[in-house]
């Protein structure tokens, strides 16, 4: 499974939630590999989840990943959850 | 190498083509280790023991590189930047550089040139030993690059009055700031990150000159259109040179950013001495 997080540059909001997610990822011990890119980059990268804030998560939709929204890139409960939800999923498919 | 997976090989593997000059042909783990045969190598780098080699068949290394990692290394591999470009190595580039152009012009004054490419020779020295440094979250937002009770009238000022010290001390050029609007613009306020938080950013090659950060605290928040982190009170302004040199300090801003205590603070800051004791806690 492979998770990658955009945002509009790549240098940025991605790098820092690409940390948060690896915390989670480290609570749930759970081994997956976790990059993160800029939007146009990410078009050409297979992922099975993409993650990225509200408004760069609408752009992400058509690249055949789950797609997890965030409202704020520090709220760790939230960032939990729906990755979690996201996960689920994928193993489900 | 490693253990279990691709993670720490990678990690391992920027660290040391960051640092040394050389090629590394696959990161693979060491359940593929029967793979190695068909790669053509001269080094194998390891963060475990490997039984079915000899010691000296491959170097073993922690995952994050230590000083005697280095030293290990430094055995079999060159340091881009080393330090041993010293004086007698100058001289002699300078003096090739001379009897280059000494073929085609006439030189007028040749022990000024020779000075000032030695000059310019030790400059992009300095340089490229600078790129190497560390910035901490305290390096970059320092008492210069702080402001409080900012006054902004919509979100574009506050953008505009996030990279105004950058701009005066000329480490970005005007068309930053315009990129970053014209983002907000095309992709929406995807940096507004938190409730009342905007990292305002663009990419290095939108006029990015020297690595930089500010945080400047409005007097009054204001509204980017996000729909459930408006309004914003705090601009944080990052100009980042590359993909990485900034990342030590962005780490340790997302740690403040996550601490409420330290961040509740922060909003209500009424001197920027209180600001900067917040960020001087961010060392790790």
């Amino acid at each position: 499974m492979k998770i990658l997080v955009c945002c509009g540059s790549g240098l940025g909001s991605s790098f820092m939630i690409e940390m948060n997610i690896k915390k989670v990822l480290k609570e749930l011990n759970l081994n997956v590999e976790v990059d993160h890119s800029d939007l146009a980059s990410a078009k050409g990268i297979k992922a099975d989840i993409y993650v990225g804030t509200r408004d760069i998560a609408n752009q992400l939709v058509s690249l055949g990943g789950e797609v997890v929204s965030l409202n704020s890139m520090i709220d760790m409960k939230e960032l939990k959850e729906k990755l979690c939800n996201a996960i689920e999923k994928v193993k489900n498919k | 190498m490693r253990g279990t997976g691709i993670g720490t090989a990678r990690i391992v593997s920027t660290q040391i083509k960051n640092q040394f000059d050389v090629e590394i042909v696959d990161t693979i783990s060491y359940r593929e280790i029967s793979k190695l045969k068909y790669l053509n190598y001269d080094v194998i780098i390891s963060t475990v023991e490997l039984n079915s080699y000899d010691k000296e068949h491959y170097i073993k290394i922690n995952p994050i590189l230590l000083k005697h990692d280095y030293e290990k290394l430094e055995k079999i591999l060159r340091r881009k930047y080393s330090n041993d470009i010293n004086y007698e190595n100058e001289i002699e580039i300078v003096n090739r550089f001379i009897s280059i152009v000494e073929k085609y012009c006439t030189i007028q004054n040749k022990e000024h040139l020779i000075y000032e490419l030695m000059y310019e020779i030790k400059k992009t020295k300095n340089v490229l030993q600078m790129g190497r440094r560390v910035y901490m979250l305290s390096d970059l937002l320092t008492e210069d690059m702080i402001r409080i009770n900012v006054e902004a009238n919509n979100w574009e000022e506050a953008i505009r009055e996030g990279t105004k010290i950058m701009k005066k001390k000329n480490y970005v050029e005007e068309c930053y700031e315009e990129t970053i609007i014209n983002n907000i613009k095309t992709l929406g306020p995807y940096m507004v990150i938190a409730p009342g938080i905007v990292l305002s950013h663009a990419r290095p090659e939108n006029g990015v000159k020297k690595l930089s950060m500010s945080l400047t605290l409005l007097k009054n928040p204001v509204v980017f259109g996000h729909e459930t982190n408006d309004p914003v009170k705090l601009v944080i302004t990052i100009a980042a040179v590359d993909n990485e040199t900034h990342l030590k300090a962005l780490s340790q801003l997302m740690e403040l950013l996550m601490n409420e205590v330290d961040m509740e603070r922060i909003f209500n800051a009424k001197s920027k001495d209180e600001i900067i004791s917040i960020i001087n806690k961010y060392k790790n």
